[in-house]
């Protein structure tokens, strides 16, 4: 989870905000939603299993469609679930056109066949010249890999968002009410679970 | 639906968002930006990008051909690298073969269908340009900068409907 922005605001709000002021005809209101939206958009795309070039043209291609079709959000505290969206079915799309031959494990996002998107059940592997800062940030990385493709992404997303988002993001990503916020949820329980049992974690102070 | 990711869990999972789960969340997104950071430069081509005078209908969906033998067709000599990119629309389908001429000049070989005389707007950073595809389809754009490119492709005259927009790839 971020740290609150100064203001109180959520990203949700200054998303709102920005993309309010830019249907009104404020051309630099659109960078700033940009600025606010674009890691959101980055983390959900990157935990599909696509790799960072791929990743880099789906969020281009999501804000290209935003710019053309933007009339048809029609409430502006709904862009950054249309957003997302829009970042989920791209990156089936792009999945679809790069693996149309592989044959994927995992689980499935979406609620219905068409929109339904396969996650690999282990994302890419690390680069090789990875390094840990510490080992418990290794301890971290392996039992977050260790979830459910869909917890993994869950809980990749909203931790670069603001806890009263959680739940619209939750949402937006395809995942049933309840998955997070205000509750815990099961993906968040299920990863403490996982490091509670893990005799490493436990000795190493954060 | 994995039974890890449901409403109706354990006991532990409804209880409220504590202290310990927002200090885990901000370690999720601390080892996420050390090991897998957002490309720093990815919302400053995200916003050139968007930064189009040109009206467009449509937005290519855009493929790297990874094929090796594919890649390095190109009819340029002396080329030390050639990459290839598809670009698929509802209205039209491109290719373009991204050739290296030596340090920091690129060349762009082109090829657009349907074939016929339509314009291509080429933008990049503080560099723009225009060329024409020939009655085959084909376009080139010579010697340029080697950088971040995005493609405006025209209707040809006798087609109706807007241009189509593809996004930023290096050139």
């Amino acid at each position: 989870m971020k740290t609150a922005h100064p203001d109180g605001r959520t990203l949700v709000d200054r998303a709102t905000d920005a993309f309010t002021r830019y249907r009104v005809g404020e051309r630099e209101a659109l960078d700033e939603l940009v600025d606010v939206v674009t890691p959101l958009l980055w983390r959900s795309v990157r935990e599909t299993g696509l790799d960072v070039p791929a990743s880099e043209d789906v969020v281009q291609t999501v804000w290209l469609t935003l710019l053309r079709s933007g009339d048809t959000v029609r409430d502006p505290r709904a862009v950054v679930k249309w957003l997302l969206t829009a970042a989920r079915r791209e990156a089936w799309r792009a999945s679809r056109r790069l693996h149309d031959d592989t044959v994927r494990h995992g689980g499935t996002v979406g609620d219905g066949p068409e929109e339904a998107l396969d996650l690999p059940a282990q994302r890419e592997s690390l680069p090789e010249n990875v390094v840990f800062r510490d080992e418990r940030q290794h301890c971290l990385w392996t039992h977050v890999q260790g979830l459910s493709p869909r917890c993994r992404q869950l809980l990749c997303v909203i931790a670069f968002a603001d806890r009263p988002d959680y739940a619209l993001i939750a949402e937006s990503l395809g995942m049933p009410v309840g998955s997070i916020g205000p509750t815990r949820g099961r993906c968040l329980a299920k990863l403490r679970g996982l490091l509670d049992e893990d005799p490493r974690w436990e000795g190493m102070l954060s | 639906m994995n039974d890890d990711t449901g409403l109706h869990g354990d006991a532990r999972g409804r209880a409220p968002l504590d202290a310990t789960d927002e200090g885990l969340l901000q370690e999720v997104a601390a080892m996420l930006d050390d090991l897998d950071p957002m490309p720093a430069d990815l919302v400053g081509r995200v916003q050139f990008a968007l930064a189009l005078d040109e009206v467009y209908e449509e937005v290519a969906r855009m493929t790297r051909v990874t094929d090796d033998a594919l890649a390095v067709r190109t009819d340029v000599v002396g080329t030390t690298r050639a990459d290839t990119l598809t670009f698929s629309a509802d209205r039209l389908s491109a290719m373009v073969t991204v050739s290296d001429l030596g340090p920091g000049r690129r060349r762009l070989d082109g090829w657009v269908s349907p074939a016929g005389a339509r314009r291509v707007a080429v933008r990049m950073q503080g560099w723009s340009d225009e060329v024409l595809c020939d009655e085959a389809g084909r376009f080139v754009v010579e010697a340029l900068p080697a950088s971040f490119v995005q493609l405006v492709f025209h209707p040809r005259a006798d087609e109706s409907g807007g241009a189509v927009v593809t996004p930023l790839f290096k050139a």
